[in-house]
């Protein structure tokens, strides 16, 4: 696992590196703008590029642009961006025109380095990670026009869990289900949101994007 | 001017007439013209000069009336034919003047005044032709011949120059039809250039001059074919439209006297101390002209400003004309006004005195309001400083010591996984770690106070952050314009509070959130199902006031009638 790690404060990605290189990823190179960023990535792609949201100039979504144009030029490099609060535009953002390779977490996050590097595996794999706690308050916002509402209880919390990155055995697990229930669910929640049926990881990415498109509909956009 | 005084005047002009035409009729001398056409222009005559006396008492300060009156005099002068012979030669000369008092008193109608150099300098050619041209003509002239058999001799002639007549006569034949010709162009030029009310006072007396102009000229076309000329009824129509031209003078004068009229009407609606667009209104009406601007003195300011407060600059332009209004020595205000207007100054002046007390209340709340918008001018700026300060705080504590704790968080996890498990140490660098989580957290939510750096993201998103954090459910509409900084900050201040309130007091189980934007004013709503009773004057809401109205908004603090309460923001947003 290689990553790049992009954040200005030099304190935080000094001691992420360090604690990722004990963790047995290899940190490859640091950057400390999102120029510098999108170049060590061109020069030499890692797995991921771990991106700080808010770096110089204007200290408001550098990284978030920079993950965009990473994926773009390099497609093979999956991104996790940071942020200090919770943005479901940033979710959006994050996710429109991709179907992979991405995660979103609170900066905070990292220094529950075992689950970090679970989100970096997921994210190098393929998958998609979005932070528990925006699923979570997304979840349990109050909505007047759901386009959930198609859902029962119980298909919400799989395709919650879906979107956090959870697999199949993971869920299974969470909601002490069985896995060929859990299948069963995910099969009735995509033909519910009339998303294609295809092969089984497109399909659990598609459902996490749905989610989020879903969600992200109560906020009308910007 | 009252009726006993018009008549004297009529009676003075009627006494001129018509011992002029008794002098025609009963003088012994002789009749050049049949005592009808001569009545007639006698009597044309008297209407000139009872109406220039009229015009010249009504209007002192204005040539018009004298220049009339002038006219109607050294014409008469023609029609007396006097045994002298010097006499006569002499009433030829005087009656010459007829012509550049003519031309004189057109330009000048109605202000008496000659507007331009040109005007002027032209004005004065005519007359100097006349003195040049008149006498010379007296010279060469033998008033006796097939026209005037017994016209006296005339002893100014010189018996050598007899020869030079015919083409003196030529040339002032010439210098009448050039005279005529630049006149009538000098007045279309300035019926085009005139606004409305200047072109309603000049109307009725340059179509009856037209049409006595036009009559004229037929009787000379006439003359010049062989008629007898003197006994067509063609010159007695000519002749009444001459007579015409006195009273289409001395109308256009008089319109200007019903404006006067108007002054008192005003006086009695600025009774009521309107404010300064009305008095604006009010000012325009009297004077007829729509266009008028009212610009305030401003002492303190030393500038002028309109009804709102705002500069206005002060001067005179094309077919604009400025009247500075003073009261008791003390500059009070300035019309800006149509230039046709400054030929009754008299009427601006009366104006000005009628509306003086109202100008002087006005230009108060001229000032009133140009202070005010000082005030909300330099609040603003303090309040855009107050909120780039807080943005530059909040990255500073973003930057700095959020970003070392989480370091030092990384730190301890680092520490943790080298000592590897469970160990006393262990659980004291938990213990820190959990520590400096808090820390973390409060200061999260100290920067969030200061400014909440979501903002940049725009309303929507820092809203639905502090709806996610409600622990009561919250709906939100919210539009999704970008405004400014200091209030999109305000709005969100305004949410937070009302949420955090909700939570703490209200026992409510729903709250809303609603955002319009319409009429530039954005309207931010918070409303809950709960108890209501909330305090408009307590710390929290006094302080969204205080930072609502700087704005120039309005914070609105009720409970509905189904219970719960709302409350209400509305700030400008252009």
């Amino acid at each position: 696992m290689r990553v790049i790690l992009a954040d200005d404060a030099v304190v935080v990605r000094e001691g992420l590196a360090r604690l990722l290189t004990d963790q047995g990823v290899e940190v490859v190179a640091q950057a400390g703008t999102a120029e510098e960023l999108v170049r060590l990535v061109a020069m030499d792609p890692p797995d991921v590029a771990v991106i700080d949201i808010r770096m110089p100039p204007g200290y408001t979504d550098e990284g978030l642009r920079a993950a965009r144009e990473i994926r773009e030029r390099v497609p093979g490099v999956g991104t996790i961006v940071l942020s200090q609060y919770i943005d479901v535009e940033y979710a959006l953002g994050l996710v429109t025109g991709t179907s992979a390779r991405v995660g979103y977490l609170l900066k905070d996050r990292i220094a529950d380095v075992a689950e970090f590097v679970a989100a970096l595996h997921r994210v190098a794999d393929g998958g998609t990670v979005v932070e528990p706690s925006l699923v979570e308050e997304l979840l349990a916002a109050p909505a007047a026009r759901d386009p959930l509402a198609v859902l029962t209880g119980r298909e919400r919390e799989v395709l919650a869990l879906i979107a956090q990155g959870k697999t199949d055995h993971g869920i299974s697990e969470e909601l002490y289900i069985t896995r060929k229930t859990v299948e069963a669910h995910v099969r009735s929640i995509l033909a519910k949101l009339e998303l294609p049926a295809d092969a089984n990881e497109n399909r659990r990415v598609h459902a996490a994007l749905a989610f989020l498109r879903a969600v992200g509909a109560r906020w009308p956009s910007r | 001017m009252s009726g006993r005084l018009l008549l004297a005047l009529s009676v003075a002009g009627a006494a001129i007439t018509g011992t002029a035409a008794a002098l025609v009729l009963f003088a012994h001398g002789f009749q050049p013209y049949p005592p009808a056409a001569s009545l007639a222009q006698v009597a044309t005559d008297g209407i000139w000069i009872t109406a220039g006396l009229i015009a010249w008492r009504c209007r002192p300060g204005n040539r018009v009336g004298p220049l009339m009156t002038a006219l109607g005099v050294v014409d008469l002068a023609r029609q007396l034919y006097w045994d002298s012979g010097l006499a006569f030669a002499v009433a030829q000369i005087v009656t010459s003047f007829s012509i550049p008092i003519a031309v004189h008193l057109f330009l000048a109608f109605p202000s008496g005044r000659l507007a331009t150099r040109f005007d002027r300098a032209y004005v004065a050619s005519v007359y100097t032709a006349a003195l040049l041209l008149a006498p010379v003509g007296q010279l060469v002239d033998d008033p006796r011949g097939p026209v005037c058999p017994r016209c006296p001799d005339n002893p100014l002639l010189v018996e050598g120059l007899r020869a030079a007549a015919a083409p003196l006569q030529t040339a002032v034949a010439a210098v009448l039809a050039t005279v005529l010709l630049v006149t009538t162009g000098l007045l279309v030029r300035r019926v085009r250039r005139a606004s409305g009310p200047a072109r309603r006072t000049l109307a009725p007396v340059l179509i009856s001059s037209a049409v006595a102009v036009g009559l004229l000229l037929a009787v000379g076309v006439m003359s010049a074919t062989g008629r007898r000329v003197e006994e067509s009824p063609v010159l007695l129509i000519a002749d009444a439209a001459f007579a015409a031209i006195p009273v289409a003078f001395l109308l256009g004068l008089l319109s200007t006297r019903l404006h006067r009229s108007a002054v008192a009407d005003l006086v009695v609606e600025l009774g009521t101390m309107p404010g300064p667009a009305v008095l604006r209104d009010a000012v325009a009406r009297t004077l007829r002209d729509p266009s008028l601007r009212l610009a305030f003195w401003l002492p303190e300011g030393e500038r002028y400003v309109d009804a709102d407060g705002y500069p206005v600059e002060v001067r005179a332009g094309t077919g604009r004309a400025v009247t500075v209004l003073d009261h008791d020595d003390e500059r009070l205000a300035a019309l800006i006004h149509d230039a046709s207007l400054l030929q009754e100054p008299g009427l601006v002046r009366a104006v000005g005195a009628a509306a003086s007390l109202a100008l002087e209340n006005a230009r108060l709340q001229a000032e009133l309001r140009a202070q005010l918008d000082e005030v909300r001018a330099s609040r603003t700026r303090i309040i855009e400083a107050g909120y780039a300060e807080r943005r530059r705080l909040e990255r500073d504590l973003h930057d700095g010591a959020q970003q070392r704790l989480l370091g030092v968080r990384l730190a301890l996890r680092l520490a943790r996984s080298r000592l590897g498990g469970a160990t006393e140490v262990d659980e004291l660098l938990a213990e820190a770690d959990a520590e400096v989580v808090d820390a973390l957290d409060e200061l999260r939510a100290l920067a969030r106070g200061i400014h909440p750096a979501i903002l940049a993201e725009g309303l929507q998103a820092a809203l639905a952050a502090i709806a996610r954090r409600s622990p009561v459910p919250v709906q939100l509409n919210v539009c999704g314009d970008r405004l400014s900084g200091p209030v999109e900050a305000t709005v969100y201040f305004v949410a937070a509070e009302a949420l955090a309130n909700i939570a703490k007091h209200a026992h409510a189980t729903y709250a809303r959130i609603d955002i319009t934007r319409a009429d530039g004013w954005l309207r931010v709503a918070v409303s809950d199902d709960g108890v209501g009773g909330a305090d408009p004057d307590g710390a929290g809401l006094r302080g969204l006031r205080d930072r609502v109205e700087a704005l120039d908004g309005r914070l609105r603090v009720e409970t509905p009638p189904p219970g719960g309460t709302r409350i209400t923001a509305a700030i400008p947003c252009a």
